[in-house]
């Protein structure tokens, strides 16, 4: 099961392997510019560094700069990006969700029931899958039951889950 | 044979006539199904016959000849109450509480009679009698009533053939105007419907319509419509229709008293007969020197204009008859103008014989079938629009009613004018009838709008809300919320920008909801997802949802008028939009496109502007 969680993480799926296209080429480096600087700065622990990144996301990111903070964000989980993580565990893109919701889950036991409770509530099966995942690491009784539901109505996430324990 | 002998046989054989009729008051009983059957066969189709026209000053009453003007007779008739017609007569309750039935073509009296009681309430008739309800004042108290809770109200029959008093029964409640169909009469008491035999009096069946104080029994065609007022009740099968016109009641309440001939002083909303069974759904407001022709929908409420027709001078209507294919007007100064009914346009004007305080239209029963519009919708929405702006105040129930079919219009852009109203642009003066119909328009801005109601509204709301539309069910209930939805669809439409599940063309028809209904309520959730989302060339090239929202941004950002959005909402969309431009990784064909759109001499082009058939096509608060 893991197998399609890592697949979500590493941006393997449809929409991140799509051509980027030509009219944002130029801003190709800066968007891996700012993705570097993000890898800087949140591995510093320094306020200032935090309210940079902060107010870089709160702007909106490109999608280099994007994915390099929602997974920086699991790297180096802090409080403060709790609300910006939620926002982009409800992108458009499933590869987005998925590394913001680990990363959500990242900063604390109650984030990760949190991010547990999101996951199994998205659209997509893999992201539900890994809500299974995060259900399991951080358990809780209202996450338990969320957990219980979820395989009860959702076929699809059961039967993957049922394969992947045998 | 002595005189008081035969004075004793008379005596005698009108108390046996009236042994026949029925004694006692009036009470309601025999719910039910005597009641439906009393309806049924009351309200069996009638003969039609040629259109007359008596026109009553206040001392003369004058036949005319609706097709030339022509003055068919004139006679002496000081009428009170509004005139009602039988066959080829016409019966005109006269001061002095009596009634004169006149022959419509010649003027000649067919009888003159006392009515029952002392104040008349109202009055209608049939071939087989006359109808009248009125207030009595105390059997102690020998002065006539002067308000109704110092008397009582009384029922007669009259015979149509010589006017005479065939029954009375007094009632403990009050009662409204009467009306009379074949050989039944509808009474309404308090919040019941009794028919009575219209021959003896005698009851035969009762409506209750649950707790709403009736004031008038009409027919309409073959439906009997039951009024407080406000609201009809269909008789027949008890529906109850909300029929919105502001400042002109349905009927005109009487209150025990009628108030005389001419008291709507030129303001009346008509129901016109409809073809088949049910309630009307065609109505005409005569609003003193404008008349509205307006389709109702199922629930009565106002749908739409099918024409205006507004004088261009300073007379105005006193009546009006609607046929099939044409409507007669009677003006102030007697002339008859005649419209086309198809479209309102002015047919014939016919120069008049007397200055007439009302009018009876006798022996015209057809139906009127709404059909389709034979004038563009943007004609009739440009005349109304002209009405509302009109500075003469005799005209504000026409305005406010006007008003109101705007406010239905599933455009935004028509829909325009109400909110320009509200905030005193397009009427800058402040009369009184220009802060009336501000407040009539703010009003109006709380409702639902076009074809919407709290209910429907809701319906469409909870829809949304669900998250399971999708594809055409999602495109439809988008734009049923442009066209005939509330400020309850605000938060569910915004909700969907945040739903990853939707595909891109289903998330355009969210967004272009949005700018379309242009409210600023939703400038927050558009400022969210353009400011997310800006910057990804994958979402903002996937669809025109980014462009719809920042089109809804630059219209609150800079809008044509300060009152089109709020301080807030203004400040929400400058900031998104100068984040977004600011910003060098937003996608240049977006920054370009805004920065159009925010450019003082850009063409004012929309994201669809090929889709010239919408009508909804620039961004405008609801």
């Amino acid at each position: 099961m893991w197998v399609l969680v890592l697949a979500l993480l590493t941006g393997a799926t449809a929409d991140a392997n799509r051509a980027t296209p030509p009219k944002a080429a130029r801003h190709f480096d800066q968007d891996a510019r700012q993705a570097r600087l993000f890898n800087s700065m949140m591995s510093r622990a320094d306020p200032i560094a935090l309210d940079v990144v902060l107010s870089k996301v709160a702007r909106g990111l490109p999608p280099k700069s994007l994915a390099a903070f929602v997974d920086n964000a699991r790297t180096y989980p802090r409080e403060e990006y709790a609300p910006a993580l939620r926002r982009y565990a409800r992108y458009r893109k499933a590869t987005i969700r998925a590394r913001a919701l680990v990363g959500l889950a990242a900063i604390s036991r109650d984030f990760g029931g949190e991010a547990a409770l999101l996951a199994m509530d998205d659209p997509t099966t893999e992201i539900r899958v890994l809500g299974v995942e995060l259900a399991l690491a951080y358990t809780a009784p209202h996450v338990e039951e969320a957990l219980m539901r979820l395989l009860a109505r959702d076929e699809a996430v059961a039967k993957i889950v049922r394969k992947a324990r045998r | 044979m002595p005189r008081s002998f035969a004075k004793l046989v008379a005596s005698a054989l009108l108390l046996g006539s009236l042994g026949a009729c029925a004694r006692g008051s009036l009470e309601p009983r025999r719910t039910g199904a005597p009641f439906a059957r009393a309806m049924r066969d009351a309200v069996q189709p009638e003969k039609t016959s040629a259109l007359r026209l008596v026109l009553f000053s206040d001392a003369e009453a004058v036949g005319i000849d609706p097709q030339t003007g022509a003055e068919l007779w004139r006679r002496p008739v000081r009428a009170f109450g509004p005139p009602v017609s039988v066959g080829n007569a016409v019966v005109v309750p006269v001061y002095g509480h009596r009634a004169i039935a006149l022959d419509a073509n010649t003027g000649a009296t067919l009888w003159h009679h006392a009515l029952p009681g002392q104040v008349l309430t109202g009055l209608d008739a049939s071939a087989r009698g006359v109808i009248v309800t009125a207030l009595q004042a105390d059997p102690k108290d020998r002065r006539r009533p002067r308000d109704r809770e110092t008397a009582r109200s009384v029922v007669g029959g009259m015979s149509m053939n010589d006017g005479r008093i065939r029954w009375t029964r007094p009632s403990n409640t009050l009662l409204g105007v009467p009306a009379a169909s074949g050989k039944t009469a509808f009474v309404p008491s308090g919040d019941r419907v009794i028919a009575v035999n219209l021959r003896t009096g005698r009851t035969l069946g009762t409506r209750n319509t649950g707790g709403v104080e009736l004031d008038r029994v009409e027919r309409h065609g073959q439906t009997v419509l039951a009024s407080d007022g406000d609201a009809l009740i269909d008789l027949a099968v008890g529906t109850r229709y909300d029929y919105e016109q502001d400042d002109a009641r349905l009927f005109a309440r009487v209150d025990g008293i009628e108030p005389g001939l001419g008291h709507h002083a030129g303001v009346v909303f008509r129901l016109l007969p409809p073809a088949g069974a049910g309630a009307p759904r065609e109505a005409l407001f005569l609003g003193r020197r404008a008349l509205i022709f307006v389709r109702l929908d199922e629930r009565g409420r106002l749908s739409k204009a099918h024409w205006v027709h507004a004088r261009m001078d300073q007379h105005e209507y006193v009546d009006f008859a609607a046929m099939p294919d044409s409507v007669l007007l009677v003006r102030d100064d007697g002339a008859l103008i005649h419209l086309d009914r198809a479209t309102g346009r002015l047919r014939q004007e016919i120069a008049g014989v007397l200055e007439p305080r009302g009018a009876a239209f006798i022996g015209h029963s057809q139906p009127v079938d709404g059909g389709d519009d034979a004038v563009d919708r943007d004609t009739t929405v440009a005349l109304l629009q002209g009405l509302v702006e009109d500075p003469d105040e005799r005209l504000l129930p026409a305005q406010k009613f006007a008003l109101t079919l705007l406010w239905r219009d599933p455009r935004p852009m028509v829909r325009l004018a109400v909110v320009n109203l509200a905030a005193g642009v397009s009427r800058p003066d402040d009369s009184d009838a220009t802060l009336a119909l501000m407040d009539h328009a703010d009003t109006l801005l709380g409702e639902a709008w076009g074809r919407g109601d709290p209910q429907t509204v809701q319906a469409l709301a909870e829809k949304l809300a669900s998250n399971e539309l999708r594809g055409d069910a999602l495109r439809d209930a988008a734009r049923e919320a442009v066209e005939a939805g509330g400020e309850a669809v605000f938060e569910p439409l915004v909700g969907l920008l945040d739903q990853p599940q939707l595909q891109a063309a289903e998330l355009d028809h969210v967004a272009r909801a949005l700018r379309d209904i242009g409210a600023p309520e939703t400038v927050g959730g558009a400022a969210r997802f353009l400011t997310q989302y800006h910057a990804d060339p994958e979402i903002v090239d996937a669809s025109k949802t980014v462009y719809y929202l920042a089109e809804l941004l630059v219209a609150h950002a800079q809008p044509d008028l300060a009152e089109h959005t709020t301080q807030e909402a203004q400040a929400t969309a400058q900031a998104a939009l100068d984040a977004v431009l600011t910003d060098e990784f937003t996608v240049p064909s977006l920054r370009a496109f805004i920065q159009t759109k925010l450019a003082p001499v850009a063409p004012a082009t929309t994201v669809d502007e090929a889709d010239a058939d919408t009508d909804a096509s620039s961004p405008s608060p609801r």
